[in-house]
């Protein structure tokens, strides 16, 4: 059986079984027509033929070997890991590219850590350091019968005390001593006393002494009670109406 | 003596040995493997096996989370087939590649003609550029594997039938696109 011009479907069917995919049904009866058929025979032939090319094209470029250096350094290269295929690290090769970004990043770390507590240690130190006494704003501080006026605030009272709370139980945690809070004039006039006692000009002892006196004067006494005496009480008359109702 | 074992004197050697010779064994059953993908892939030897090296390197790296060895053959292929397109992909080295596949040629093609067998080299690189990526794999590991579909199945882990399936629709697309030299070399 010969075919004189090859149909198209034969002529695919024949290229995909050269080519290796066709059903196994179908690949028993075309191998049975090729046999036979001579046009499909030299079809068959060619497309085997470029399947060859094809193959052999592609095995060209991945053949061939690594070059006898190859082994030699790929064995320095294992040699150098630091990690072997167990998970094993070297101590002394901890500085490599495999381990770089995390010992850096735990140093940094450190680091940081080391400048925030230095920091709040340099901060409380200066805190300690400061003076007990400070003159601060009176209408912040003073309570509100100081007898000095306070500004009115937007602040709300409630959140602003719970503020000054927060911030009175901090300093207690930071500092030892009470922290005191005096109005200007007040400060003024410790400072007066102050310089006036380092000059001489006042006695303290004297003062002093003063001081006690008048806390003695002070001194407080159980008040004593005594009961009133109720005047006597005389009965109302009524001459015209005979005794008063209400009787003793 | 082996590679480890040269590689680490004193303490590797001493360690727990086992798993190491494991890598050993399986390294030597594919000593060429990595190389010849990569080489599939870029047509240079030179940085064929600066890519095999580094495959080889990070399979020795994470070899002890492997948890199926016989998947080894596979899973070194793969990983030299990614460095390779990565390596193509970052450095965009396909003139550099042509001239190195020509180089190649000039040394191994013996006593066909150099140019003609240039012009095949270079129209099977791009035709096979050109292929899909998951046709280009098989087709390529099965060039290294001597058309052995059962071995490309296993390295690739896909059915043997979808391996025939797709190095088939690479060969008829391949031949689509060398049509023009096959006809030429047909009639000369």
């Amino acid at each position: 059986m010969v075919h004189q011009k090859r149909p198209q479907h034969v002529t695919e069917d024949i290229s995909d079984l050269a080519l290796g995919e066709i059903h196994p049904k179908a690949e028993l009866e075309l191998l049975a027509h090729v046999a036979e058929c001579e046009a499909c025979r030299e079809a068959y032939s060619e497309a085997r033929a470029v399947r060859a090319l094809i193959d052999r094209g592609v095995e060209s470029l991945v053949a061939g070997e690594p070059s006898p250096q190859f082994d030699a350094r790929l064995r320095a290269s294992i040699a150098r890991e630091p990690i072997s295929a167990l998970g094993y690290r070297n101590p002394l090769r901890l500085w490599e590219p495999a381990t770089r970004w995390p010992l850096s990043c735990v140093a940094g770390v450190m680091a940081l850590v080391v400048i925030i507590i230095f920091a709040m240690t340099s901060l409380t130190r200066r805190q300690r350091s400061a003076p007990l006494i400070a003159a601060v704003p009176a209408a912040s501080t003073l309570p509100v019968d100081s007898g000095i006026a306070i500004q009115p605030s937007t602040v709300n009272p409630e959140r602003h005390r719970t503020k000054l709370a927060s911030r009175s139980s901090r300093s207690a945690r930071t500092h030892r001593e009470p922290e005191v809070l005096v109005s200007g004039e007040e400060l003024r006039a410790v400072a007066q006393l102050y310089e006036a006692t380092q000059a001489g000009r006042v006695d303290s002892e004297r003062l002093y002494t003063s001081q006690q006196q008048t806390r003695q004067l002070l001194e407080l006494k159980p008040i004593e009670i005594t009961p009133l005496e109720s005047p006597p009480v005389v009965p109302a008359t009524d001459s015209a109406n005979g005794p008063s109702l209400f009787l003793n | 003596m082996d590679v480890l074992e040269a590689s680490f004197p004193g303490h590797a050697v001493s360690r727990e040995t086992s798993l190491e010779q494991e890598f050993e064994r399986r390294l030597a059953d594919c000593p060429t493997l990595a190389y010849r993908v990569a080489l599939g892939v870029l047509r240079n030897t030179a940085e064929a096996e600066d890519v095999a090296q580094e495959a080889m390197l990070r399979a020795y790296r994470n070899f002890h989370r492997l948890r199926d060895r016989e998947c080894f053959r596979s899973w070194l292929a793969r990983m030299a087939w990614r460095l390779a397109l990565d390596r193509i992909r970052a450095a965009g080295r396909r003139e550099r590649r042509e001239q190195a596949a020509f180089l190649d040629n000039r040394q191994a093609a013996g006593v066909e003609n150099v140019l003609v067998a240039r012009e095949f080299q270079r129209s099977v690189a791009r035709a096979l550029d050109a292929l899909p990526e998951k046709l280009r794999l098989v087709m390529t590991l099965a060039a290294i594997e001597g058309y052995n579909t059962g071995e490309v199945a296993k390295l690739t882990r896909l059915p043997e039938g979808t391996v025939k399936s797709r190095l088939f629709l690479a060969r008829k697309k391949l031949a689509e696109s060398m049509q023009w030299f096959i006809k030429k070399d047909h009639n000369t």
